[in-house]
C-alpha cells in the first residue's frame, strides 16, 4: 500500500483529471435515475429511494472492487502471456495475492469516502429509517458480492493460461457487471437465474439492497453467503489448476 | 550432499503451427497443427554447496527453461529436482525465502518508484529483520557503488545501474541459493566488468552458491571453475572448465609483424597460415610448439613483434555448439 501511495505521488496530475472525471461520471449515474423516474413511479416495484440506493451500493461495490484489485486483475492476461508471472512466483507469499493487490488505487479511497457521504445524503433525503439487522446483512453481503466479483474477474482472467490473448474479457465483466445496478426483476428470466449463479452480476448491489431493505429471505442470505464462499474458494482452485499448464516465456 | 541435484528431468512445451496467408489463418480458427518442442530432454547434475557453475548453451538450448524449474516457476514434465531439499515447484515459502533469481531480461523493481521502495517491499515479503536489512543494504550498495541512485526512479537509471540494483534487491535476504540468468546482457563493457567483479567477490564471500548462465565467455571465464554446457536439450559436457579447454585446444595463434614483406610459402613451413597481410601474419601452431615455432621466427625471418595467443573459450564453445568439437 506504501508503495501505492508513493506511486500515486509520482503522477498527481493524472490522479486529479482523473477526480474530476469520476465527478461527471456519478453526475450521469444520478441523471439515468432520475430521467427513469419522470416516466415512472415504480422500476419493477422498487421506488425511486430504493433504486437511488441500489445504484450507489454498485457504484461502492465497484469503487472498493477498484481500489483493492481493479488495477490489478485486468493485467492478468498481459503478466501471463509476457512472462511477468515468473517473478511473483519465485516470492515467499502468495502469487495470487501479490498479482491481485499490486496496486493499491489510492484515488478510489478519496472517491470511495466521497460516495459514503453521497450515500449518507441519499438516506437522509429519502427518509429511510432501517432494523439495525438489516444493516449488518446487507453490509456483511456486500462484502460478500465484492469477492463474489473478484472470483468471477479472476476466473475470466484465468483463461489467459489457455487461451494467451484475451483482451475483450475485462470489457466483457465491465458490460455485464454493470447490470448489476439494475433490480434483477427487469432482467428476461433466463438472464435472471444467471445473474445468481453463472454471471453472478446480482451480488453486488440487489442482494446487499434487498437483505438492507427488509425484501430478502433467511434462506435467500444464506444462499448468497454460502455461494459467495463456495465461489471464491472455486476461482482460487482454477487459477492454482491453471498454473501448472504456465509455461512463461522465452527471454 | 549435494545442494541442488536433478535427476532424468524433462520439459517439453506444446505449441501451434499457423502456415502464412489469408485463408490459412481462417482455417486455423478451426484447426490447428499442434506440435511439441522438448526443451529439456532428461538431464543430470547436482551441484555442491558454494559452487559457482557457468551452464552454457545457445539460444533455446534449455538453459533458462532448466533455471524456471529450478526456481519452480514452471513444472517439469518429469523427472525430479531437489533445490536445497525441496521441491521447486512446491512453491513453499520456506524455500523460496533461501534462493533468488535474478533475470537480465525482467526486472523485479518497480519501474515508476525509486529502488529502494522495492528494497523495503521485499525486506518485508521476505520477513528480513529491520538490523539485518540496514547491514546487508549497507554492504551490498557499498560494493556495487550506488548509494547516491537508491533515491532515483528506476525507470531514469541506466541499464548498469538498474542491473546493480536488481541484484541488490534479490540479495537483500541473503539467499544460499542463487540463479543469475544472464545477468549482463546489454551492459558495457565497465558495466559487465562491475557486475562480474560483485559476483566473484559475493559467491568468496557468502558462500552462496550460483548457477549463472550467460553468453559472454568473459563472465564464464573469469567467475566459474565448473561448466555445464547444454545443447538441444542435452548436456554435453559438464566438468572444470580447464579440463574442457585442455581436452579441446590443441594449438595456439602466432601473430606476427615484418619489418619488409615475407612470401607465404616461407610462412606456411611454420604453421597453418589463418591471415596474411603486407607485414603481417597469422599462424596457428601446436600448443607444444608454439614457444619454439616463436623462436624460429625471430631467429630467421624479419620480425618486428610477434604475440602468442591462446585460444579463447568463446571459439571453443562456439564449436561444441556448431557441432564441430568432439567431446
Amino acid at each position: 500500500m506504501a508503495n501505492s501511495f508513493s506511486y500515486e505521488a509520482q503522477y498527481r496530475g493524472d490522479t486529479w483529471i482523473k477526480m474530476f472525471f469520476n465527478i461527471i461520471w456519478l453526475a450521469s449515474m444520478f441523471l439515468t435515475v432520475e430521467v427513469v423516474f419522470r416516466h415512472t413511479s415504480a422500476l419493477a416495484g422498487w421506488d425511486k429511494g430504493e433504486i437511488y440506493l441500489m445504484t450507489l451500493f454498485w457504484i461502492l461495490a465497484d469503487e472498493l472492487a477498484m481500489m483493492i484489485f481493479g488495477a490489478n486483475l485486468p493485467q492478468l492476461p498481459d503478466t501471463i502471456t509476457d512472462g511477468k508471472l515468473d517473478i511473483y512466483l519465485t516470492k515467499p507469499m502468495s502469487a495470487l495475492f501479490a498479482i491481485s493487490t499490486k496496486i493499491f488505487l489510492v484515488r478510489s479511497l478519496y472517491r470511495f469516502i466521497m460516495e459514503i457521504i453521497i450515500l449518507a445524503a441519499v438516506i437522509w433525503k429519502f427518509d429511510f429509517a432501517f432494523n439495525l439487522l438489516y444493516v449488518f446483512f446487507s453490509i456483511l453481503l456486500g462484502l460478500a458480492g465484492i469477492f463474489v466479483l473478484y472470483s468471477f474477474t479472476l476466473m475470466l482472467n484465468t483463461l489467459a493460461f489457455w487461451l494467451h490473448r484475451i483482451d475483450n474479457v475485462n470489457v466483457a465483466i465491465s458490460v455485464l457487471t454493470s447490470l448489476g445496478k439494475y433490480p434483477v426483476e427487469v432482467l428476461p428470466r433466463t438472464m435472471r437465474i444467471l445473474a445468481f449463479t453463472a454471471i453472478p452480476i446480482a451480488f453486488t448491489a440487489y442482494i446487499p439492497v434487498a437483505a438492507l431493505t427488509g425484501r430478502s429471505s433467511w434462506h435467500g442470505i444464506l444462499y448468497a453467503l454460502v455461494f459467495a464462499g463456495l465461489f471464491f474458494w472455486g476461482a482460487v482452485k482454477f487459477w492454482n489448476f491453471a498454473l501448472k499448464r504456465y509455461s512463461s516465456a522465452s527471454s | 550432499m549435494p545442494i541442488i541435484q536433478i535427476e532424468n528431468l524433462s520439459k517439453t512445451y506444446e505449441y501451434y503451427r499457423k502456415p502464412a496467408g489469408f485463408w490459412n489463418s481462417v482455417k486455423s480458427l478451426f484447426h490447428r497443427e499442434k506440435l511439441f518442442a522438448e526443451a529439456v530432454k532428461s538431464i543430470n547434475f547436482s551441484i555442491e554447496e558454494g559452487e559457482l557453475v557457468g551452464f552454457l548453451g545457445p539460444n533455446g538450448a534449455g538453459k533458462t527453461t532448466t533455471l524456471k524449474i529450478l526456481s519452480g516457476i514452471i513444472y517439469p514434465t518429469s523427472g525430479s529436482a531437489k533445490v536445497l531439499g525441496y521441491t521447486p515447484w512446491k512453491r513453499q515459502a520456506r524455500f523460496q525465502k533461501q534462493f533468488a533469481l535474478v533475470m537480465g531480461q525482467k526486472n523485479q523493481l518497480w519501474w515508476d518508484l525509486p529502488a529502494m521502495e522495492s528494497f523495503i517491499l521485499n525486506k518485508e515479503i521476505y520477513e528480513v529483520p529491520e538490523a539485518m536489512f540496514k547491514e546487508t543494504l549497507e554492504e551490498l550498495t557499498e560494493l556495487l557503488d550506488i548509494k547516491n541512485i537508491l533515491d532515483v526512479q528506476v525507470r531514469k537509471l541506466s541499464l548498469g545501474q538498474r542491473m546493480k540494483c536488481e541484484l541488490v534487491a534479490a540479495l537483500l535476504h541473503s539467499p544460499r541459493v542463487l540463479f543469475l540468468d544472464e545477468p549482463t546482457i546489454g551492459l558495457d563493457v565497465v558495466s559487465q566488468n562491475n557486475v562480474r567483479e560483485f559476483i566473484k567477490k559475493y559467491n568468496r564471500f557468502k558462500k552462496t552458491t550460483i548457477i549463472l548462465t550467460s553468453h559472454y565467455m568473459e563472465d564464464v571465464e573469469a567467475l566459474c571453475e565448473r561448466v555445464i554446457i547444454i545443447n538441444h536439450g542435452l548436456i554435453v559436457y559438464d566438468g572444470k572448465l580447464q579440463k574442457l579447454l585442455d581436452q579441446y585446444i590443441d594449438h595456439k595463434i602466432l601473430e606476427v609483424t615484418f619489418t619488409e614483406n615475407v612470401d607465404a610459402k616461407t610462412l606456411a613451413r611454420f604453421g597453418k597460415l589463418k591471415e596474411r597481410a603486407a607485414k603481417r601474419a597469422v599462424i596457428e601452431v601446436r600448443k607444444d610448439k608454439a614457444k619454439d615455432i616463436a623462436v624460429q621466427l625471430l631467429t630467421k625471418l624479419p620480425v618486428d613483434d610477434i604475440l602468442i595467443n591462446e585460444v579463447g573459450v568463446d571459439e571453443v564453445i562456439r564449436k561444441i555448439f556448431a557441432g564441430t568439437a568432439r567431446l
